[in-house]
């Protein structure tokens, strides 16, 4: 990780020091702080919310990969559920890190294909009302598949009814009534349903 | 790329976004870097206070988040609606399929098949008037 870190900063850095472009240190500060301004509280809430589904061992490939939420945790939920593996148990370890390095490998390569080979060609000759389509409504169809997958895959009622409540409750209820509160909602209802979850787990009767 | 390279000023500009947005991506991978040990260190000492943790905990993350950020897209437009929920009957279908027929591999593409379900559902939805 601390490898890809470098070559990402890598870029930037021979341009700054290099180049003799004459950017300054602080003139570089200042977009970076505009930048954190933006995203800054996203660095430590996303690891946070993503550490008790994805584990030690793919939350380091996750954050080098991106596109967290909409592509590597369906993978990772698909590939525990044909190996039938629960998240949190030892079988369920290593199969986000293979279902996370499956995805990689199907991204860059389509990436590879179709950008770089086709180039704009491919995206040109659809018809573009499916293109549209394809565009806007792509994110709805995986999160609307996923719930039903997990649902599915984890059996526990109880925790799912307690899930739907609260996200209910933070996207119609308190999201739309503190518009700011929008980019902490995932990481709001993550929080609060474990804890109910835990609070209100079945407890076997003592005899 | 003519425009911006006579003027230095723009340059500079361009250089110090890229460098600051290369910044801010590598904060998500600081973040990751400093957090995991910390949580792991939470995570120990939980399960050994009580290993149900291990079963509740992870499904209450995954459920949680994956019901909020869908709800969210229910607030965009009504054919969102519309391709949600064609994807999740399409899994549900799919989940009935395997089980019924004990064909594993439906299982294993049954996310691809959701998805083009969804899409399809939005295609009509959206072309029929």
């Amino acid at each position: 990780m601390l490898v890809g870190l470098a070559i990402s900063l890598a870029a930037p850095a021979y341009l700054l020091f290099f180049a003799g472009l004459g950017a300054t240190p602080a003139q570089v500060l200042t977009a970076f702080l505009a930048v954190a301004g933006a995203f800054g509280f996203l660095w430590m809430i996303e690891p946070v919310t993503y550490f008790p589904i994805l584990g030690e061992s793919s939350i380091y490939q996750a954050f080098m990969t991106g596109n967290i939420a909409n592509k590597l945790l369906p993978a990772a939920l698909t590939a525990q559920t044909a190996i039938g593996a629960r998240p949190g148990t030892r079988r369920g370890g290593p199969a986000p890190v293979s279902a996370i390095s499956g995805a990689v490998m199907v991204h860059l390569t389509s990436l590879v294909l179709v950008v770089g080979f086709f180039g704009t060609w491919f995206i040109a000759n659809l018809p573009p009302t499916i293109l549209h389509v394809m565009q806007v409504y792509i994110v709805p169809t995986v999160f609307g598949a996923v719930p039903v997958q997990a649902l599915a895959h984890l059996k526990q009622p109880r925790t799912a009814a307690i899930a739907v409540l609260v996200s209910v409750t933070v996207v119609f209820v308190i999201s739309p009534a503190v518009p700011a509160f929008g980019m902490y909602a995932t990481v709001a209802a993550v929080a609060s349903t474990i804890i109910l979850a835990w609070d209100l787990r079945k407890r076997r009767t003592a005899q | 790329m003519l425009a911006v390279a006579n003027q230095p000023f723009l340059w500079l500009c361009a250089i110090a976004a890229f460098a600051a947005i290369s910044l801010g991506g590598a904060m998500w991978m600081i973040g990751a870097l400093v957090l995991t040990p910390l949580l792991m260190k939470g995570n120990t000492a939980l399960t050994h206070t009580n290993p149900t943790l291990l079963a509740i905990v992870p499904a209450a993350a995954m459920l949680a988040a994956f019901f909020t950020l869908g709800l969210e897209q229910f607030t965009i437009s009504s054919a969102h609606i519309f391709a949600y929920l064609g994807a999740a009957g399409a899994m549900a279908a799919c989940i009935f399929i395997s089980r019924a027929t004990r064909k594993k591999w439906v299982t294993e593409w049954s996310q691809g098949i959701s998805i083009v379900a969804g899409l399809a559902v939005a295609y009509f939805i959206t072309t029929a008037h």
